[in-house]
């Protein structure tokens, strides 16, 4: 499916293009960790990470894998047009894990006087294990 | 420290927080983004947008202190923590230059079963608003605490 410029161009049903992203690696937590405020150790300290239970060390932070699955919506939509993106942690993400995004179409509404579609979306690691499962609302101008 | 049920219903001070381009530079860099638009203002003008805009998740990057008071009061152990849930809602999306209010609600804690014992989830709401009293974002986040 194109990039729907209309309302009218989103069927129910229909996928939403993929994306893929480069691997996790240890320093793009460590950016993640400083650009979010998040310092958890859990995913900056491999140590701390085996302690807590995480036997190969360091995970994701969540919100990685949600920016992902946001960014499934920004690039199919553009960024001015995603209203709600919400989603359940499924499983971690791993240094060296290549993430990819994908979703469906559920339904086409209007809510808040514009023409809004809810998506089935979510992420997976190259394993095949879904690391966030969710729903996400894009508003689409009609073509009248 | 164990969770603390009573924290229900608490609710952090305001605070101010100013969206700036850099600020969205590093995060966007850091999630992967490679689209322009989040680091050339000309090409989020092409686009449409009359500033550099945030992606959808960049209000996580609002933490402060009065988030930390908030976590204290529930009584997280980090050492058991687990994010959930998350949740974003925004009419439009965040612009640099955007000055947004934030005040964050200890919603919901409640126990659930977990295979290796009792996990407690803590619910907790934020709320973003632009000075004239609008709803800029808001967020509901499920933090879960492992046995």
């Amino acid at each position: 499916m194109a990039k729907p410029a209309h309302f009218e161009d989103v069927a129910e049903g229909s996928e939403i293009p993929p994306i893929e992203k480069s691997p996790i690696t240890k320093v793009q937590l460590l950016q993640y960790a400083g650009a979010s405020h998040d310092y958890n150790l859990l995913h900056t300290d491999d140590e701390f990470a085996r302690k807590a239970g995480m036997s190969n060390g360091v995970i994701a932070h969540g919100m990685l894998a949600m920016a992902v699955a946001a960014q499934l919506l920004t690039d199919w939509v553009g960024a001015a047009n995603v209203r709600r993106v919400s989603v359940r942690f499924t499983a971690p993400t791993e240094p060296g894990d290549v993430v990819t995004a994908g979703g469906k179409v559920i339904r086409k509404y209007q809510e808040a006087g514009e023409n809004r579609v809810e998506c089935e979306i979510w992420t997976r690691t190259q394993k095949g294990t879904v690391t966030t499962k969710g729903v996400g609302v894009v508003a689409l101008p009609g073509r009248g | 420290m164990a969770i603390q049920f009573d924290a229900v219903g608490f609710e952090t001070s305001e605070t101010i927080h100013e969206v700036d381009r850099v600020s969205i530079k590093w995060f966007a860099r850091a999630i992967g983004e490679t689209n322009p638009i989040y680091h050339d203002r000309e090409a989020a003008k092409r686009e449409g947008f009359s500033d550099i805009p945030a992606p959808p998740t960049f209000p996580t990057t609002f933490r402060d202190e009065e988030d930390a008071r908030l976590r204290d009061r529930v009584g997280f152990d980090f050492r058991k923590l687990v994010h959930g849930q998350q949740e974003f809602e925004m009419p439009r999306p965040l612009l640099a230059g955007d000055v947004i209010r934030i005040r964050s609600r200890v919603a919901e804690i409640y126990t659930k079963e977990g295979k290796t014992g009792p996990m407690i989830m803590v619910v907790t709401e934020t709320t973003g608003r632009r000075p004239d009293g609008s709803v800029a974002f808001t967020g509901r986040s499920t933090v879960v605490q492992r046995p």
